[in-house]
């Protein structure tokens, strides 16, 4: 990889720049929802509840975004769109990418459905609250082995 | 060796960026709780202290980087205004209590902001390498 990054072309910084900002941010935005989450899902406060779905519609989903298409961008310029049979880092890159829109997309809903019941009852706790803690701590994992993978280039 | 070393280095990063996105939530106004400040400014000093430790040790263990190559020495001046303006917005928002951060807080916190975005370009395009 850093062979690679010593040779790499100028035209690469740009993409490769948004692709690792993408990525970090994410990890980070991700570890700010969970930590709201948490919190909501045990005391079942609307308020945190409030500010996870800020969290992971104004950062999360944004990051999200930024991540995926520099993703592309960058596959392009390297090649790797025109390969039959990418290496396997390649895979868990698009696995973490794509499963992660699912699951950032479910939690929102779980969210959004908890916070709409604790307007009209109160704050109590929410299974739907844990699960999307559950969730979120998931794909914070799952974005963790893709940057291990990233690095490392296994396969 | 290199491999794991980058890993290192991206995680440390990783960890940095999470105590931003925490810090840069206060500062646009929510009211985190005091414990979940402490463990993401924990998060920041870890992070801080992680980037320039495997690094510096990939700008020695890379053939063809010196630590005295320009885009290393930049960086290592980015670092240091990157730790002086790091965790300004916490230790207000522990200060403050109910009140809102101080204006020349906030202020600090995006040259924060800009000092690591900047930090990441020049890792990425390595000026004077």
């Amino acid at each position: 990889m850093i062979g690679v990054a010593a040779i790499r072309p100028d035209e690469w910084d740009v993409p490769l720049f948004l692709h690792v900002l993408g990525a970090l941010t994410l990890i980070g935005a991700l570890a700010l929802t969970m930590a709201l989450l948490v919190p909501a899902g045990r005391d079942g406060s609307a308020a945190s509840l409030r500010l996870a779905l800020r969290s992971l519609t104004l950062a999360v989903l944004p990051a999200w975004v930024v991540l995926r298409v520099s993703a592309e961008w960058i596959a392009d310029k390297e090649g790797w769109n025109d390969v039959d049979d990418p290496p396997g880092w390649i895979g868990v890159g698009y696995i973490a990418g794509d499963a992660g829109l699912l699951l950032i997309v479910v939690s929102g809903l779980l969210g959004w459905f908890a916070l709409r019941r604790a307007r009209s009852e109160g704050d109590r706790p929410a299974t739907g609250v844990r699960v999307a803690a559950v969730l979120i701590g998931l794909l914070l994992v799952l974005n963790l082995v893709a940057l291990w993978a990233m690095t490392t280039k296994p396969g | 060796m290199t491999d794991t070393l980058l890993f290192l280095h991206l995680l440390a990063a990783a960890s940095l960026f999470a105590a931003i996105v925490a810090f840069t939530a206060v500062v646009l106004g929510a009211r985190l709780e005091l414990g979940t400040v402490r463990t993401f400014l924990a998060l920041w000093h870890i992070g801080l202290v992680g980037v320039f430790i495997f690094g510096i040790a990939l700008a020695f263990d890379i053939d063809g980087y010196d630590i005295f190559d320009g885009w290393v020495l930049i960086a290592i001046a980015l670092w240091l205004v990157a730790g002086w303006s790091g965790d300004k917005v916490p230790l207000a928002y522990r200060d403050a209590g109910a009140a809102t951060i101080p204006a020349g807080v906030a202020r600090i916190h995006w040259i924060h902001v800009a000092v690591v975005l900047l930090l990441l370009a020049d890792m990425i395009g390595k000026p004077w390498a």
